[in-house]
């Protein structure tokens, strides 16, 4: 019997069917949306700030190499579970031999990316993950420091040298460096001896660039606490590579001051401070009967 | 009139004969533990000499007692501004040297030697360090006038004498001796007490007693430094100072001081003496030489009908007064004036006094009768083998002229009494002496009689205490003899 | 013909009889300074209730252990035993003609053992063996008994004697106490065959009792000689000290013929020239290093610059108070002064 009901019945299965059709192509396209605005809710905050304080200060995504390689689609040249493994313990995989990760080393001057604090499978998943996400973008955020390319003057080398010192304070409150680094020629005694020499930071570092990333995040289980909330920003930053420069390239300084010259200061130090305390306490108490004897019979 | 009380002392220097039982008893009983065995709370020097420790009257080197500039008292040795840099290391102390280097003697050695072929012996080793040492001082070096040229020589009081004093005082069969046994003098104004920084000096009310809290002390050792007479010590094994406590604990069940209970030569007095504390500030600062006098002046007569109105209004009980009343040491220093304060230039007003010996005076004798015709029937204390200016500097502040009283009221006396007993001095001669010291027959004989024939109980008149009502009974003295007579419950130590 | 008494001895029991009190006493019973009392019931009692031993079947009283022998003389002592001493008081009434037994009328019941003198100081009770009161409290004075009772005193005249009218004292110009002059330094002769070795002065040297030492008594505890110097030392006048480069406190050597002393110097304006003093009487157990000139072998003691002299005087007899008398009277070594050699100490060697 086919009249009109039929055919609404008909009607109304098409209809029917384009929905779930549609419906179903939603189904597959949401995944792909969800994913994409799953990206931007999965990645969370802390995902992003652990790469800023810990990543940035020798990579980029898409700005170029610093101290390491630049990591835009770093997914498509490994596989996450390299990528993974590697990024969990790096010394091991390069110790291990492995070919690639021995390549990357030689790239680095023989520099090993250091373990990162708080590393775990998940995070570096995370991580992978951002960084998949930023690949994407034309411009990552993560591209790296914009510094300038103008050339360093001697201003640029003497203010990095009191910024270095200390004589002028970084705009944060951070601390300067001669705290706990020493560079040849500097100071009578030199510098502190926490942190090593940096004398041929800027070569070791290559560069401009990758040593105002690095400066800009020092990253490490040191450093990373003492500039976290006090990052060293701007033109302090141009003004310490020009210094380290400055340092790298003029060499050792003729005459190097040490250990003996302040065991000395420090034995004057002493004996004028036992004058002073004689002169203060001049009329102090002194023996009696034993000068009082040997006075009388010899 | 601010009335109080204090339990105060005589010492008739006649009368002692150096026997050091008092010392000896005072050891046993309270510094016989570890970290005492330098401390004498009672010791006894020889006089001339340097005593200990060596020296100890030059406030030149030991910076103790107060100085005065006319107006203000202050220390010699520290301050309230001047401590804080001296906190640590208090820069008047003296040294273990100064005192001595307790020793002992192996006498294990004795025991323990191998066989061989010559007698073994006890060397002397030290209690500080274990090994052998030389022993080169102790707290009665100088002795019976031992090692005179040098100790006797330096004694501080010397000073006050010219060359040719000295040079007779030191020549055989012109020289003399005397001993001085010295305690704490429990004084009236207490350097020690006025430089702890920690407060843990304190002086007891209720008789006097300056003691410290051996809770409180923190060791500064400020007092050591403080007190003229280094009459503090440091225990250096519990971290605290320790002083003679007179002790108290006896006193409170009506026992006389360790050391006045052993005295052989039975020279010690005490009793109590009524006192005007707000004198002390005016007297503080008078010239050296009017302070015996002035310090008498602040002694009140227990008979003054004003006084005890005062004493009462000050709440000072009825046997209190009634042992004021019959204290022997209000006889011999206000009524007799013939005891004198040590050192009254230090300015702590000790309430320990000496009847100054009267020594060996050469006599001058004509027919065998002491001749009335001689004009100065005291010529003899002035050509003693003592110059009178030693006794000046140790007991006058510098005034000879209250030390001659004494020893002409004790000459007088000895005259009544040769003229009663003997005969060969007329009592012309006798009243003429009298009425010349300032004396009569009956205080002669009261003299006479407490300086000679008095026994325990008219020398040591000890008042009431009642501790029964301000505290639990104590335990019999006895039972904590050479314990920590301290802190029974708490005993002191470093943190505490 | 001399007295002869006929003494029995058992070596066997030997060292028994040196552990037990014999019987004598109970036989004869006891006395001193010519006082006597009889022990016999007291005696008996204390073989009941104090240890005893058996000689032969005899019962003694046991003088084995030092706290028994105690208790024997303390039982058996009138100043101990009131009853005794009131025996004994009893006695001399005899003797003196005077009433006497009130002095221990007070105290007859009183026994003073070992054990009470453990715990307190006891005062010694009256008794006619001593010649100071002691009743009430009194201290004790010699002579008070003599002078107060009227006993008389237990010489030839029944008084105090000054003046000794024996002829031998006559003789030595010794029969009332005058001064006479020391011999002269060679008279001594104990400096004959000692050699003089680096600088060395002749010094009389004199032995007094010390301040604080009944002999060696009370002297060597830590307590006495941290009051004093530590040793013996010997006390030298300034100007021979100086002469001999001897400070206070030197070491010093001093010998003579008999022997030698190696101890301190005390340099004092109290000792006169030419004299030297150690005092004695202690032991050679402490502080005492070796002596040079005697072959670096442990030095002597203040008894060993000494000699024993017998004085003649002492050996007088027939006399009242001058009759021998063992511990009492007889010749004694009583000479405790002679000549020595001093010199500084060249090395200490302990």
């Amino acid at each position: 019997m086919n009249t009109q009901a039929s055919m609404h019945t008909q009607q109304a299965a098409h209809r029917v069917l384009v929905i779930a059709l549609v419906a179903t192509g939603f189904a597959c396209a949401a995944p792909l949306t969800r994913t994409a605005a799953a990206q931007d809710a999965d990645i969370s905050e802390e995902t992003v700030e652990y790469f800023r304080l810990n990543c940035t200060s020798c990579h980029t995504i898409g700005g170029g190499r610093l101290t390491g390689p630049d990591l835009k689609d770093v997914a498509e040249r490994q596989s996450i579970e390299w990528l993974t493994t590697f990024i969990v313990d790096p010394k091991r995989v390069i110790d291990s031999g492995d070919a690639d990760a021995q390549a990357l080393f030689k790239e680095a001057n023989g520099l090993y990316m250091p373990t990162l604090p708080g590393m775990t499978r998940q995070r570096a998943a995370a991580l992978l993950e951002l960084i998949a996400y930023e690949s994407t973008k034309e411009e990552s955020r993560f591209k790296g420091l914009q510094i300038s390319d103008r050339p360093l003057t001697q201003h640029d080398i003497d203010r990095g040298q009191r910024l270095f010192e200390g004589t002028e304070a970084i705009a944060s409150g951070a601390p300067s460096c001669l705290g706990c680094h020493t560079i040849d020629g500097t100071g009578g005694f030199g510098g502190g001896r926490l942190g090593p020499d940096l004398t041929d930071a800027f070569s070791r570092l290559e560069g401009r660039k990758a040593l105002a990333s690095w400066l800009a995040a020092p990253p490490g289980l040191t450093m990373q606490p003492v500039f976290k909330d006090r990052p060293i920003e701007g033109e302090e930053v141009l003004a310490l590579v020009a210094y380290l420069k400055s340092r790298a390239e003029a060499g050792p300084p003729a005459t190097k001051q040490g250990p003996l010259e302040f065991l000395i200061a420090g034995i004057a130090g002493v004996m004028g401070a036992l004058v002073l305390f004689d002169l203060i306490w001049r009329r102090r108490f002194r023996a009696v009967r034993r000068p009082l004897v040997k006075g009388t019979t010899r | 009139m601010d009335v109080r009380s204090q339990v105060s002392m005589v010492f008739h220097l006649d009368k002692c004969i150096g026997c050091h039982t008092c010392s000896v008893a005072c050891k046993n009983v309270w510094t016989d533990r570890e970290g005492t065995e330098y401390m004498w709370w009672n010791n006894v020097e020889t006089k001339p000499g340097t005593g200990y420790p060596t020296k100890w009257e030059d406030q030149e080197s030991y910076r103790g007692g107060w100085k005065t500039d006319g107006k203000k008292l202050s220390l010699r040795s520290t301050g309230k501004a001047r401590i804080i840099p001296n906190i640590f290391h208090n820069t008047s102390m003296p040294s273990m040297d100064d005192y001595y280097e307790p020793w002992t003697y192996d006498f294990k050695e004795l025991f323990n030697a191998p066989e061989g072929d010559d007698q073994p012996v006890a060397v002397p080793i030290s209690k500080i360090t274990g090994e052998q040492i030389d022993v080169e001082a102790g707290p009665n070096w100088d002795d019976d006038l031992g090692g005179s040229q040098i100790y006797a020589r330096n004694d501080p009081n010397m000073e006050a004498l010219t060359p040719n004093q000295r040079l007779q005082m030191m020549s055989i069969e012109r020289l003399v001796f005397f001993y001085l046994p010295r305690i704490c003098h429990h004084c009236l104004n207490p350097a020690c007490v006025a430089s702890c920084p920690s407060g843990a000096l304190y002086k007891r009310g209720e008789d006097g007693i300056v003691l410290i809290n051996q809770q409180v002390c923190r060791a500064w050792r400020a007092c050591v430094a403080a007190c003229p007479y280094k009459k503090t010590y440091y225990n250096w094994s519990t971290g605290k100072s320790e002083k003679c406590i007179l002790c108290f604990p006896r006193l409170e069940t009506g026992q006389a001081p360790a050391c006045f209970h052993s005295c052989v030569g039975r020279i010690r007095y005490i009793g109590n003496v009524l006192y005007d504390a707000d004198m002390l500030p005016e007297i503080a600062n008078l010239p050296d030489d009017e302070l015996v006098d002035a310090q008498r002046r602040m002694i009140l007569d227990p008979f003054d009908e004003h006084v005890l109105e005062a004493a009462r209004k000050n709440g000072i009980h009825e046997g209190i007064i009634e042992s004021a009343q019959r204290s022997p040491v209000y006889a011999f220093v206000k009524e007799f004036g013939i005891a004198l304060p040590p050192h009254i230039e230090y300015r702590t007003f000790p309430m320990l006094f000496y009847v100054p010996p009267l020594l060996p005076v050469m006599s001058s004798k004509e027919n065998d009768v002491i001749d009335n015709d001689i004009d100065d029937l005291f010529a003899d204390i002035e050509k003693a083998r003592a110059p009178i200016q030693y006794f000046g500097s140790l007991f006058g502040g510098g005034n000879d002229g209250v030390v001659r009283y004494a020893l002409r009221k004790q000459w007088a006396v000895r005259l009544v009494r040769r003229h009663l007993t003997v005969g060969d001095v007329t009592k012309e001669t006798a009243e003429r002496a009298l009425a010349q010291a300032d004396c009569t027959w009956e205080q002669a004989d009261r003299i006479y009689r407490l300086t000679t024939l008095a026994n325990m109980d008219e020398r040591c008149i000890i008042p009431p205490f009642q501790r029964e009502m301000a505290i639990e009974m104590m335990e019999d003295p006895h039972t904590h003899r050479s314990s920590v007579g301290f802190g029974f419950r708490n005993a002191p130590a470093r943190g505490n | 013909m001399p007295k002869f008494a006929v003494v029995e001895r058992d070596y066997k029991n030997v060292y028994e009889k040196y552990i037990s009190y014999g019987h004598l006493p109970r036989k004869n019973g006891l006395g001193a300074h010519g006082t006597h009392y009889d022990i016999t019931d007291v005696h008996d009692e204390l073989v009941r209730t104090n240890p005893s031993r058996t000689i032969d079947g005899a019962e003694h009283l046991s003088l084995e252990r030092a706290r028994d022998v105690a208790n024997v003389i303390l039982v058996l002592a009138t100043v101990t035993n009131g009853e005794l001493a009131w025996r004994s008081y009893k006695d001399m009434e005899e003797k003196v003609g005077l009433p006497l037994a009130d002095l221990a009328d007070g105290n007859r019941n009183v026994r003073v053992q070992f054990a009470d003198l453990q715990a307190q100081p006891r005062r010694l009770l009256n008794s006619p063996m001593w010649s100071g009161l002691t009743n009430s409290g009194r201290a004790y004075a010699p002579f008070t008994y003599n002078r107060e009772r009227m006993v008389p005193w237990r010489t030839l005249t029944g008084r105090q004697h000054l003046y000794l009218d024996h002829p031998l004292y006559l003789e030595f110009g010794e029969h009332v106490p005058t001064y006479k002059p020391g011999p002269p330094p060679a008279e001594f002769a104990d400096l004959r065959f000692s050699e003089k070795v680096g600088p060395t002065l002749e010094l009389n040297y004199l032995t007094p009792h010390g301040k604080w030492h009944i002999h060696s008594t009370y002297g060597e505890n830590e307590r006495m000689t941290t009051l004093g110097r530590g040793c013996d030392p010997l006390w030298m006048n300034e100007t021979d000290a100086e002469s001999l480069d001897i400070v206070d406190n030197d070491w010093v050597e001093v010998h003579n013929d008999n022997g030698v002393v190696v101890t301190r110097a005390v340099v004092s304006a109290r000792i006169p020239r030419g004299i030297c003093i150690q005092y004695h009487s202690p032991e050679r157990t402490y502080s005492i290093p070796k002596s040079p000139l005697r072959g670096h072998k442990r030095a002597g003691g203040h008894n060993s610059m000494t000699r024993t002299r017998l004085k003649v005087n002492l050996m007088a007899g027939g006399y009242g108070q001058f009759t021998f008398h063992f511990n009492y009277w007889g010749p004694t070594g009583c000479n405790r002064d002679t000549q020595i050699y001093v010199r500084k100490l060249p090395e200490l060697v302990w």
